[in-house]
């Protein structure tokens, strides 16, 4: 029940982010809006590896690379970040730990999952 | 659990009607008759020229790769040009499960169940194969072990 009204609250959550980030496309922000979007849609591209015969730690490092170029690219576009080494790399690094604190839910859940189907096929 | 057996030579076939309180727990009971009646039934599959028949029970799990589909048995690759939809159809039990848009399985014959970083479930199959399960038919998986 807790999860199912964590999945509720997330999803709702995101549909709010994304309404709210629909009214922002008429000010100021819609380039970096837009922006993001885009870099998201990519990384949403590369997820699709997983669903191809390469999956495992080949998949996991595109998608990884994918979303930090990504993600750079847009704040160098939209003048977040600095152009120089130091900033890039610092950048890189911050995404990566969210990457991975992302991940590393996906891979929760899917534990608690395995758990509880793995102790009910070991009991049938 | 409540049984009762009713025996009524007015019928023209054996019927089962199942009465619970909830869905999973009459997905559970559906799954294990099927397991015992429909999934000892043959299936034919007609494989380049010639007709194969198999036991729905041996079926350990099906991909369907550049439209073609594999189906993978105890002790053999069997390749069809069958949909993965007209074979559950011809299944029509609840031990089979369509796990990702490619794939289905045998529940009976998943061995254990491993987790991944996308979320996805990877399932052990009992001739060694892995068969990946999306995330969105985890929650169907569970409902048939009545999880």
């Amino acid at each position: 029940m807790m999860k199912r009204l964590i999945i509720c609250v997330a999803e709702a959550v995101g549909i709010g982010s994304f309404v709210y980030l629909l009214f922002g496309l008429s000010g100021t922000l819609s380039n970096e809006i837009i922006s993001v979007w885009i870099a998201s849609g990519i990384i949403g591209i590369s997820t699709m590896l997983h669903y191809t015969k390469l999956s495992g730690l080949p998949a996991y490092t595109i998608q990884f690379t994918v979303g930090i170029i990504a993600f750079i690219s847009v704040s160098l576009i939209n003048g977040w970040i600095d152009m120089n080494i130091a900033s890039v790399l610092s950048y890189a690094g911050i995404i990566f730990v969210i990457m991975f604190i992302i991940f590393l839910a996906f891979y929760l859940i899917s534990f608690l999952d395995s758990k509880k189907i793995n102790e009910k096929l070991n009991g049938k | 659990m409540k049984a009762e057996l009713i025996i009524d030579e007015q019928l023209n076939e054996d019927e089962v009607k199942i009465h619970t309180k909830t869905a999973i727990a009459g997905a559970r009971v559906l799954s294990y008759i099927d397991h015992f009646t429909t999934d000892r039934e043959n299936l034919i599959i007609r494989s380049d020229e010639e007709l194969l028949m198999i036991q729905k029970s041996d079926v350990i799990s099906a991909e369907v790769q550049d439209k073609t589909l594999t189906i993978y048995t105890k002790t053999e690759e069997i390749v069809t040009s069958k949909s993965l939809r007209e074979l559950l159809e011809e299944l029509n039990s609840e031990t089979f499960l369509k796990v990702s848009k490619a794939e289905m399985l045998n529940i009976q014959m998943i061995n254990r169940v491993e987790p991944s970083f996308s979320g996805n479930l990877i399932a052990r199959m009992k001739n060694g194969k892995k068969v990946s399960i999306s995330r969105r038919y985890v929650s169907k998986l569970k409902e048939r072990l009545g999880i």
